[in-house]
């Protein structure tokens, strides 16, 4: 401590200091000087044997100063402003370098803070990584399940030792529930957990309490916990929220506390707003506690138990194999389908930084070429080798923490258009995701800085102090150096690799996305307008239908529109109804697969949907309770089970369900559709008349229209309320918004890699651009020499590109192995090519090809230019 | 020109300091003088550069081993004299302590070579 004040006691004497150290050294020259003139030398050779004798003052000056400690920190700063005066002169460099810097930090710490939100990030509860997440692994990877029933967790809770604790906390989906407050119906994301949960949890109350596990015997309080972020949004923070009541599922409840800011739960894609106890919605012995799986259960491992020993004891209680899985990062189904294209982005966008990188290490060994005579003179004044490599990684440090500062703001934007993907059925993550300026963040960043100053700094730092003595002093800015353009064209070439992997890629992604939407998908996008209608709840069944039917008629004869039908469930919508048939003529065989999705229509949905029939007839209005049950099939369906008959007129029934056993006759045959997403086989379907089955609480309007689809949705609107106030339209879009739902992941690779590959292809041409001019200005004199012997400007030309294109070539050559690792690696994610695909590589090279040729045409041009003459006589 | 004594010593790395804070025992004084004391007291076998004299004696100073202060010197001429501080006198006993058996082991070896049969 007492040297650490010492020595800010000596930077703030440091002026001081200057003047004493100059004294002090003038009075030794002094006291020499003295010396030689007693010894009998004339005063000028006495002078001089001081001088001689002191060697070189600076040094001297120099090294003392550097025994005063804390010298770095005055160094650091005279090398900061140095570097930015530098900075200042260049100020073109000094963009590009800062901008390109800026996009690449930018772009991989945004990707950064996704990845982390989704995989690192922990919960903010107490010793997270204690947490375990219950999950049943069959031996089939699509057999993975981590939904259980109440049962389980009860079970659980009961029997284990190894675990301090188990909660149960609902699945939630990202639709709000509706509570009622005060009359008033509200929407809210609210979740039912184990009564345990905030106690296992080690989640406590921010104001008011939180609910607890009753003393056996006594029922527990019916009380609800706000998070903090709720109740700031909908009570403004006031504590009167305290002792409010709401309603749920017919019961009483009142709000007893808030927790603190930052928890939401334990699902990272839906943030609870509202917690409430199972014990008080579903009692025990209720049957909902052992049907349905819709339950997450987490446990807490007690100290020095290992999960192992916990699955074992767990398999033990519950009777089949569970596993545990770590619980610190909570729950997320987007996790699991983002995970792999996000680290894609993320291999994609260091790309980037590295291209802009090796740029910048060219332009800097340019750039520090032509400062030889400086470095030269500041070593022949006493600059140490360190001290003038220290100067020149001061100055790429400069750029580098200007380009991360930016950086962060650049992050910011690049963010929120990557969460732009994400698709508006999860849009409630968003706030889980969306970019925050945290320790980790900032610390990434800063260390990106640093990194890429080593990256692009280090090497011509190195090369600049390399080989300097007094004697460069004499070679002008034109002395050879074979090295650095080996280096040099290393880099370039290395930019090469990296760009042909880039468009590679991006090439891949874009054909993939070209054939999903290219391929007959059985309905068509265009003019086509969706939506969830949904009637009030409360009404009876009959009601609900007779206003969905009336939505209909007002829809259909609305302006632009064509056909107006709906459907119980979307295509695409992520939801299937399937039933097992059988067919009256043939035995019942238990082991054949003969699951079947069913679709249950109005009139005109598969017209409007643009389905086309190959067969016989739609449903009609007459097709209701009291006629033939019927039904279309699609063509897969027909070759499924009726292969060579003519489908028309065949009868089949439904194994299960209410209407099981009822006869249907086919009536038509349809093309077949996509159901699930755009990569799957359209699966076997038949369409029943929606009034030959029981209704569905919320339907899928299909609206033909005959101009643009959005035009129609206020209308569309309009007409609900007109026919209730009450009904709820969800989702009213286009169905090509729909379709790119699916297409989320692809649509992200496909942008981020088409628009950092067309970025890193204009950092490579700048940077190849600018190596050929400055090798042009370097060249002069030979060149000028060519074209005086008679080289024509045509041959000149020639000899620049061929330089060019030869490094393309080298680049390419080992560019294109890469690019097919990297498409392999992804290959599960492309859709209808190879990951070799000949048409992505060949447009990849085309578009390198073309972008060299650009890049070098200027510089060739000014070289067939050159004026022999003036060339030769420069030097 | 400086008259260079024929058999010159190079310095040890690191004893400079020893014989910077021996020769501040006789009392305060300044570089030069510090300097020239080392050079006779060692019968000008030991030649001290001055690029390496003022690093030490500020390293010296920082250490707190010992202090400066101007003074005018013999000849009135203001000079900035350093002395030993106690941590110095500690110091030096310390180092000189660890050089004396640094000799001895040194002797002892390079003497053992003569007595060996060849």
């Amino acid at each position: 401590m007492s040297t650490l004040l010492n020595k800010l006691r000596w930077l703030a004497r440091r002026r001081r200091k200057e003047v004493e150290l100059r004294d002090e050294l003038a009075f030794h020259l002094e006291q020499e000087l003295e010396e030689g003139k007693a010894a009998g030398l004339t005063e000028n050779e006495a002078r001089l044997a001081a001088r001689r004798d002191l060697g070189n003052l600076a040094v001297v000056e120099e090294d003392t100063r550097a025994a005063w400690g804390w010298m770095w920190i005055e160094r650091l700063g005279q090398d900061v402003r140095y570097a930015a005066r530098m900075a200042r002169r260049k100020p073109g460099f000094s963009m590009a370098a800062i901008l390109t810097l800026m996009l690449g930090i930018g772009a991989n710490t945004a990707v950064f803070s996704l990845l982390d939100a989704l995989l690192m990030r922990r919960l903010p509860v107490d010793r997270p990584v204690e947490l375990v997440r219950l999950v049943e692994q069959g031996p089939d990877p699509a057999a993975y399940r981590d939904e259980f029933t109440i049962a389980t967790h009860d079970a659980l809770q009961r029997g284990s030792r190894s675990l301090s604790g188990v909660i149960a906390t609902e699945r939630l989906f990202t639709r709000p529930k509706e509570i009622e407050v005060s009359g008033e119906k509200r929407s809210i994301f609210l979740q039912l957990v184990s009564d345990n949960y905030f106690d296992v949890l080690g989640v406590h109350a921010l104001r008011g309490r939180v609910f607890h596990q009753p003393e056996s015997g006594t029922p527990g309080e019916p009380i609800a916990v706000l998070s903090e972020e709720y109740w700031r949004r909908h009570y403004a923070a006031d504590l009167s929220a305290l002792g409010a009541r709401f309603r749920l599922r017919n019961r009483e409840f009142t709000i007893a506390g808030i927790v603190p800011p930052g928890f939401r739960g334990v699902e990272i894609d839906v943030p609870v707003d509202i917690w409430v106890s199972i014990e008080q919605v579903v009692p025990p012995g209720s049957i909902d506690r052992t049907r349905g799986r819709w339950m997450r259960v987490m446990g807490r491992l007690q100290p020095g138990v290992t999960p192992a020993r916990a699955e074992a004891e767990s398999t033990a209680i519950l009777r089949r194999p569970v596993k545990f899985e770590p619980g610190a990062i909570g729950y997320s189904s987007l996790r699991r389908r983002l995970s792999q294209p996000l680290l894609l982005v993320a291999l994609v966008v260091a790309l980037v930084l590295l291209i802009a990188c090796a740029n910048l290490a060219n332009l800097m060994l340019a750039a520090t070429a032509s400062r030889e005579r400086e470095l030269a003179v500041r070593t022949a004044i006493g600059a140490s080798r360190g001290r003038i490599l220290r100067q020149l990684l001061t100055e790429s440090l400069v750029l580098s923490a200007a380009g991360g500062l930016l950086g962060l703001g650049a992050a910011y934007w690049i963010s929120a258009a990557l969460l732009s993907f994400v698709p508006p059925d999860q849009a409630t993550a968003l706030p889980n995701l969306r970019f925050q300026l945290d320790a980790r963040v900032l610390g990434f960043a800063a260390l990106l800085a640093c990194a890429t100053c080593l990256l692009f700094g280090v090497v011509p730092a190195l090369r600049a102090t390399g080989r300097y003595g007094a004697a460069d002093l004499r070679v002008g800015a034109g002395g050879g150096r074979r090295h650095r353009s080996w280096l040099s064209r290393g880099l370039l070439v290395g930019q090469v690799v990296m760009c042909t992997a880039l468009l590679t890629v991006a090439g891949v992604f874009l054909r993939t996305l070209e054939n999903l939407r290219g391929q007959d998908t059985g309905y068509r996008e265009d003019r086509l307008l969706v939506a969830d209608v949904e009637p009030p709840r409360e009404y009876p069944e009959d009601r609900r239908d007779q206003l969905i039917e009336e939505l209909r008629t007002r829809a259909a004869a609305l302006p632009g529109v064509e056909i107006a039908a709906f459907s119980n469930l979307g295509q695409l919508s992520g939801h299937a109804l399937e039933y097992r048939i059988g067919f009256p003529d043939r035995p019942r065989s238990e082991d054949a697969d003969t699951a079947v999705i069913e679709q249950r229509i109005s009139p005109g949905f598969l017209s409007a949907m643009g389905t086309p029939f190959i067969a016989g007839r739609d449903v009609a209005a007459t097709d209701d309770a009291r006629a033939t049950p019927v039904a279309i099939v699609n063509e897969s369906f027909a070759r499924r089970f009726l292969p060579g008959r003519a489908p028309i007129g065949v009868r089949f029934f439904q194994e299960r369900g209410s209407r099981s056993g009822e006869l249907m006759e086919i009536v038509g045959v349809v093309k077949d559709s996509k159901w699930v997403n755009l990569r799957d086989d359209s699966p076997a379907m038949y369409y029943r008349p929606y009034r030959q089955q029981a209704g569905s609480p919320v339907v899928r309007f299909a609206i033909r229209t005959s101009g643009a689809p959005d035009l129609v949705a206020g209308e569309l609107l309009r007409a609900a309320q007109a026919v209730d106030r009450r009904i709820a339209l969800r989702d009213v879009v286009p169905f090509r918004d729909i379709v790119n739902r699916t297409l989320v992941v692809e649509r992200l690779i496909t942008h981020v890699s088409t628009a950092f590959g067309l970025l890193a292809l204009l950092i490579a041409v700048v940077g190849l651009y600018g190596v050929l001019a400055h090798g042009i200005v370097r060249r002069g004199r030979e060149i000028g020499l060519r074209i005086a012997v008679g080289a024509p400007p045509g041959a000149v030309e020639w000899m620049v590109l061929r330089e060019s294109l030869a490094l393309l070539a080298c680049g390419v050559a080992i560019g294109l192995p890469v690019a097919i690792v990297v498409t392999r690696f992804v290959s599960s994610m492309l859709f209808g090519l190879s990951p070799q695909d000949p048409a992505s590589i060949g447009a990849a090279l085309a578009v390198l090809t073309v972008a060299t040729i650009a890049a070098a045409y200027l510089p060739a041009r000014r070289a067939a230019r050159i004026d022999p003459i003036r060339a030769l006589r420069e030097e | 020109m400086k008259r260079r004594p024929p058999s010159r010593v190079e310095l040890l790395q690191g004893t400079l300091d020893l014989l910077i804070l021996r020769t501040l025992v006789f009392g305060p004084n300044h570089g030069h003088a510090i300097a020239r004391r080392i050079q006779r007291t060692s019968e000008d076998l030991l030649q001290v550069e001055t690029g390496s004299l003022y690093p030490a004696l500020h390293r010296l100073e920082a250490q707190g081993w010992i202090a400066a202060s101007w003074e005018l010197s013999d000849r009135g001429k203001r000079a900035r004299y350093y002395r030993l501080t106690a941590r110095g006198r500690r110091q030096l006993e310390a180092a000189r302590t660890k050089w004396d058996s640094f000799a001895r082991a040194m002797g002892l070896v390079l003497r053992a070579a003569d007595l060996e049969p060849s």
